[in-house]
């Protein structure tokens, strides 16, 4: 199996949002081109997340999941808004392939909703703040953080019939210093299902130290992968010569020479001569 | 030439749009999504979709009052059919999941909860490669080894000479069946990006060449 990497699209009132500690929203542009590019770049899977839908109080926005699946050859997970058991058939209906449903929602929904469509089409997505050194579950509407402790919580899921986690550090969010490492081993030493991760990447480097010294199955990043060009063929290409990666499109930079920051270096002249005479098949499946 | 006119099972079985999209893609444009009976019956080659558990799946399927037909046309006719995921294991004689639920028995075997090793988490859920048995026209444009996007928690053990490839999480999966004219794959090739859609172009080929 190989590690996935996600790129993630973050929605506030129809607009792909930067975000930073869970506040801080920067517009960078359009979903749908969004999601076209990251299909394009080799990403795994999308996750689509609508967090202005719920403080709205709006249903989820149906037309945008539809035309972001249209365009999407590889599975989309959506998540916002999400409160009912109608709400989620009509997201399927519109071309998800999973949910992410909030850690906040009722254990009888998710749990409806998994018996419905199959646990593997259900994401819990935790969102975790740390203060000092203990990790709390937290709202994010209410921006306050439930009594339970984690590991209370997840005692509780097994029984919920979830197919993935995806852990949120709030604290980790937009700031680029790396995954956290030993929340991630707490959360997997409690549960059996795969873990996607989601907060803190800001280099290659940081998706190396999540495989190697974690269980998760796949990292996913909105910020590190929205503003650099061809930014998940890059970083796959960075990472494949540890682990098992998917990295079978068009653009592959294996061979290719990058500075500190990931990016690529120019070619020497004598590479980019040869290109001259270099034909290429593009082939029409 | 003339495309296929591929009927795409409509059951009620979560999210098929997605297949239609896929098919599409790779200018398959006679291709439907149906619940009518004439319409599959009109129909070149089929494709049996399913997400979601395989006692729903099947009670949803029964209650289309479509299996007739498929009948006629898969067994009779021999047209091409592709069951994708759950519609792969309905081929099946039986399923485990959820207690005993009979399948269509198309193919014999059985489906069963994956029991992976240690450090194998489940659903096995993700992209995963494929090592094929040589052979199979489904398969003739894409690599050994090549990436399919899976997610699923059973999946089908048999008779190992239909099973035409297969994916390794711990132990060895069962990622592909095939008996004369009915293939099933356990991936979903319509969210395995391109090599999802050369699986299409093969299934869509087989019509043109019968």
């Amino acid at each position: 199996m190989s590690k996935r990497i996600i790129g993630a699209v973050l929605v506030n009132n129809d607009q792909v949002i930067q975000s930073r500690e869970f506040g801080n929203y920067l517009p960078v542009g359009n979903p749908e081109i969004t999601v076209d590019y990251f299909n394009r770049w080799g990403a795994d899977e999308i996750l689509l997340i609508d967090v202005s839908r719920t403080r709205r109080g709006l249903n989820p926005n149906y037309q945008l999941i539809e035309n972001c699946s249209v365009l999407s050859g590889v599975p989309i997970a959506y998540g916002g808004a999400i409160s009912s058991l109608d709400i989620a058939r009509s997201v399927f209906l519109a071309g998800a392939d999973k949910i992410a449903i909030n850690a906040s929602a009722s254990a009888p929904l998710i749990r409806s909703i998994s018996e419905s469509f199959g646990s593997q089409s259900v994401i819990l997505s935790m969102d975790i703040l740390k203060v000092g050194d203990s990790y709390m579950l937290y709202n994010y509407l209410t921006r306050e953080c439930s009594g339970q402790t984690l590991e209370e919580y997840i005692g509780l899921l097994n029984s919920w019939g979830i197919g993935e986690i995806l852990l949120q550090l709030v604290n980790r969010d937009g700031i680029k210093n790396g995954f956290d490492i030993e929340l991630i081993n707490r959360i997997s030493a409690h549960s059996d299902v795969p873990i996607i991760v989601l907060g803190g990447a800001g280099k290659a480097e940081h998706f190396s130290e999540l495989f190697e010294n974690t269980e998760a199955e796949a990292g996913a990043a909105a910020n590190y992968l929205h503003f650099t060009e061809h930014s998940i063929a890059v970083l796959k290409s960075l990472l494949t010569s540890e682990q098992i990666i998917r990295n079978d499109t068009l653009m592959n930079y294996t061979k290719h020479a990058f500075n500190d920051f990931d990016r690529l270096k120019k070619l020497d002249q004598e590479d980019l001569d040869a290109l001259y005479y270099q034909k290429i098949v593009v082939e029409k499946i | 030439m003339i495309s296929p006119r591929i009927a795409i099972v409509d059951y009620g079985a979560g999210n098929i749009k997605s297949v239609l999209n896929a098919l599409k893609r790779i200018d398959l444009h006679n291709s439907i999504l149906t619940k009518s009976a004439s319409e599959i019956e009109a129909a070149d080659a089929l494709i049996l979709p399913g997400v979601g558990a395989f006692g729903h799946c099947m009670k949803n399927l029964m209650k289309s009052g479509l299996i007739p037909s498929l009948e006629n046309s898969i067994l009779k006719k021999k047209k091409p059919l592709l069951g994708i995921c759950v519609g792969m294991q309905l081929l099946a004689e039986s399923s485990d999941e959820d207690g005993f639920h009979s399948g269509l028995g198309w193919i014999p075997g059985h489906v069963e909860q994956i029991q992976p090793k240690a450090k194998f988490r489940i659903p096995h859920v993700g992209w995963n490669q494929v090592r094929l048995v040589p052979g199979d026209a489904l398969f003739s444009k894409v690599q050994d080894g090549a990436f399919f996007y899976f997610d699923h928690s059973y999946a089908y053990s048999g008779c190992n000479s239909y099973v035409t490839s297969t994916a390794s999480h711990g132990i060895e999966i069962t990622a592909s069946i095939k008996l004369s004219n009915i293939h099933g794959v356990q991936f979903h090739p319509e969210k395995s990006d391109r090599n999802g859609l050369r699986v299409f172009r093969a299934f869509g080929n087989i019509f043109s060449r019968c």
